[in-house]
């Protein structure tokens, strides 16, 4: 039974809540305070340092906030024999019958442009992954596609049908394409929930890149069965499987560090959890009653469709008296991340706008005050980087009013009390990781899964180096994205780039050369005006100055593999990698040998010449009710330009439509039989 | 073909048309993915069929015909039946419930109202 069912969780809650919010605001005073006495020195405070005083005290405080929810989170895990426990044994120790529910549970996989080479490799990992475990029967997967680039599309449906013939796996992975792509990944989840979700007491929603271990799905279910009050089971994800020295810095710091921040969380928030969009089981009637989202008042960007759905599922779960939980005892639940700086920012910026949108919601009736906090956090997170800004340039502006005043170049915080400041800040930050690595070193096994004591230690201390490097490109990043929502620019959602292509020296300056020119300047102007801040700031600057070969170091995948070679940065799913882990590898392996070097059609031609991809998309389109007849217009100009110029003529406007469309598709497909 | 009788020169040619295009009938639903097997036995009732409804008809309209047919057969049940391509289980229809309309916290409503 899971460990939240055992303990009296709502007194435990409570006391947790009550220390958080007692300790964050103690050290929050403490800080301000001391800022303010620094910062006043004999003559008091000047107006940038007045205003920077209410700036303080709110980054302090969400940094403070962060700090206490890690040493919860540390604390919890210190004293619990093992750190994550392994799903196998968990499963092992729940009673048999609360393994089944009556129906089979669905797993959601929604996609949108995605590589269908990747997306299908892991359902195949995770299909084999069950049946290995002699529970596949117990499980259906479903692809939501709700792609809008043709041949992506196309290459979709023949990726399922090949799964499906090679596994065998007719009656248990579903294929589904909408054309339109309404209300974006929760209008996805909502038609499944419509037309397919009565078969089903449970959903898995994942994500394209989201994979999961037969053993931890089995739990999930268990617990979900088990505790009839729960709405949603979030099992934290990991992220694995990239190379670039970018995504392994990521990989390596959420292998080490992310346990205690989750952790924390985890009991801090008790049955009022959160949701992060996948990697979580769903009890699909109290999500079909209660998660359809309101639509914001107002305009795009912050108006309109929620864009970042999970929250406000959570919320309205939350709201409607069903738990919310984040478990952290399951290991086996995997997540792809961005592999280089831009596409990192370029995940950042849809999330960004989807994050700010909630900021409406914070006023709206009926959520839990803790429901509101998931959004103020939510908010906080891209918030947070403009308010430095600020801060920072009101720090500088005081500090000349003051040198001006003084009549001399030293400024007030050149006095201990800031380098107090500093390492209160610095410890806050910091002393979390330290608390990881103490953890995980203590804990031989894990060890030996980073690599041994001293890798450990010196991947940690390189990932520490480059974060510090990185905070003031993201605080960039995240204040042109705060204040192009605010301007009301909105966001176009691509699907992310999951290969890893790297990053090229022309594009890296292309990309950084604003910053790179913006860190020079600043740290020429505060050498001239304020040395005695320059010390303070250059870590800083380095970063923006060094934008585009770090850039390009990130973005490498030489590099990161040289990395690991050496033993550096690994993580466990590396050197132990789990079941599920190595069928994903040998079903990405089997695809790639699989396609064509260079086709000779593309994938809209084959399905007007080719009868395997043409019957493919025709059984989809009939079974899925997916057939929309074309205006007879249309159609007459697609056979007219089908006889002109072939499938190359039909015009790209037309072809989406002609897809959807069976009786002028079978009467092109049957022209293009005669004539071959 | 020359024969000196021309009643057997009609019939032969008929017998080379219809295996041509059983041939080609065939090849078709091999290429979509029909096993050999089942293909030789579609393409085989496939040309019966249209030889018997469409005889007047020149071997392009036939062939046409035959094709026809054979499209319907594949995306049908050939395929479908063959490796249980079945791209969803069968609806079950039900509706989600819709979400109340946003509405602000009742003190924001009221400060609202008053200015």
């Amino acid at each position: 039974m899971s460990h939240v069912h055992t303990v009296p969780l709502e007194a435990r809650t409570k006391s947790i809540r009550l220390l958080v919010t007692v300790a964050t605001a103690i050290v929050t005073l403490a800080a301000t305070a001391s800022y303010i006495a620094v910062s006043a020195g004999d003559s008091g405070l000047n107006i940038f340092q007045t205003l920077s005083v209410p700036l303080f005290a709110i980054l302090f405080g969400w940094i403070a906030f962060s700090f206490c929810l890690a040493t919860i989170g540390f604390v919890v895990l210190a004293r619990r024999p093992s750190q994550r426990g392994g799903s196998r044994e968990i499963v092992s120790r729940i009673a048999a019958k609360q393994l089944s529910s009556s129906k089979r549970t669905a797993v959601l996989m929604p996609i949108y442009n995605e590589s269908p080479q990747r997306v299908f490799a892991g359902v195949q990992a995770m299909l084999l992954s069950l049946r290995a475990r002699g529970v596949g029967n117990e499980f259906e997967f479903y692809i939501l596609s709700d792609s809008t680039n043709l041949e992506t599309w196309l290459q979709e449906e023949v990726a399922w049908a090949n799964l499906v013939e090679s596994l065998d796996a007719g009656d248990c992975v579903f294929y589904r394409h909408r054309p339109m792509n309404t209300s974006r990944k929760a209008g996805n989840i909502a038609d499944f929930v419509e037309r397919w979700g009565s078969r089903h007491d449970f959903m898995i929603v994942l994500d394209a890149d989201s994979l999961m271990s037969a053993a931890t799905m089995q739990a999930m279910v268990a617990r979900i069965s088990a505790d009839e009050r729960l709405g949603i089971l979030q099992v934290p994800p990991v992220p694995i499987g990239r190379n670039s020295l970018f995504a392994r810095l990521q990989q390596f710091a959420a292998s080490v560090y992310g346990s205690i921040f989750v952790q924390g969380f985890s009991v801090w928030a008790g049955n009022e959890g959160n949701y992060w969009g996948h990697n979580a089981i769903i009890r699909v009637e109290a999500f079909r009653r209660h998660c359809d989202l309101p639509v914001l008042p107002g305009k795009s960007p912050l108006g309109g469709e929620i864009l970042s759905h999970d929250f406000v599922e959570a919320a309205l779960m939350v709201q409607s008296g069903w738990k919310v939980l984040v478990d952290t005892d399951l290991d086996g639940s995997y997540e792809e991340c961005p592999t280089t700086l831009a596409d990192y920012a370029k995940r950042d910026q849809r999330w960004c706008q989807g994050n700010l949108q909630h900021a409406k919601l914070l006023f709206a009736e009926n959520y839990r005050p803790l429901s509101r906090l998931h959004f103020t956090c939510g908010v906080m997170s891209y918030l947070a980087s403009p308010l430095w800004m600020l801060f920072t340039v009101l720090c500088i502006a005081g500090t000349i009013v003051d040198s001006d005043s003084a009549g001399s170049s030293a400024g007030p915080l050149t006095v201990p009390g800031a380098l107090m400041i500093f390492s209160m800040t610095i410890a806050l930050l910091l002393l979390p990781k330290l608390w990881s690595l103490m953890l995980v070193s203590k804990n031989r096994r894990r060890v030996s899964l980073h690599g041994g004591l001293l890798r450990l230690w010196a991947s940690a201390v390189l990932e520490i180096v480059v974060s510090v490097l990185l905070s003031p490109i993201m605080a960039v990043y995240h204040t042109r994205f705060v204040i192009a929502v605010l301007r009301g620019t909105s966001v176009r959602w691509n699907s992310q780039q999951r290969d890893e292509q790297g990053v090229g020296w022309q594009d890296a300056t292309k990309q950084f050369i604003g910053l790179t020119l913006g860190g020079l300047l600043v740290s020429g102007l505060l050498l001239i005006f304020t040395p005695s801040l320059s010390g303070w700031f250059s870590p800083l600057m380095s970063g923006a100055m060094l934008s585009i070969p770090l850039s390009v170091a990130l973005g490498s995948r030489r590099a990161g593999e040289s990395l690991r070679r050496g033993g550096l940065l690994l993580i466990p799913a590396e050197t132990h990698p789990p079941k599920v882990c190595r069928y994903h590898r040998v079903a990405l392996q089997e695809s790639k040998q699989a396609l064509p070097a260079i086709p000779s059609l593309n994938w809209f031609e084959q399905v007007i010449h080719s009868p395997r991809i043409f019957a493919i998309h025709s059984a989809i389109q009939r079974s899925t009710a997916s057939h929309t007849a074309m205006p007879r217009h249309q159609s007459k100009a697609i056979e007219a330009a089908f006889a002109a110029a072939g499938a190359e003529g039909i015009p790209a406007a037309l072809r989406s439509a002609l897809l959807a469309d069976h009786e002028t598709l079978k009467a092109l497909h049957l022209e293009a039989q005669l004539f071959s | 073909m020359t024969t000196t009788f021309p009643l057997q020169s009609t019939v032969l040619k008929l017998v080379v048309d219809k295996q041509r295009m059983n041939q080609r009938i065939r090849s078709y639903l091999c290429q979509g993915g029909m096993s050999p097997e089942a293909a030789t036995q579609e393409c085989l009732m496939i040309t019966e069929q249209v030889w018997e409804t469409a005889r007047d008809q020149n071997e392009s309209q036939l062939l046409r015909s035959a094709l026809a047919i054979a499209i319907n057969r594949l995306i049908g049940g050939g395929l479908a039946v063959e490796h249980d391509l079945k791209a969803a289980p069968p609806e079950v229809r039900c509706a989600m419930k819709p979400a109340p309309s946003y509405r602000v916290v009742k003190c924001l409503r009221w400060t609202a109202r008053k200015k």
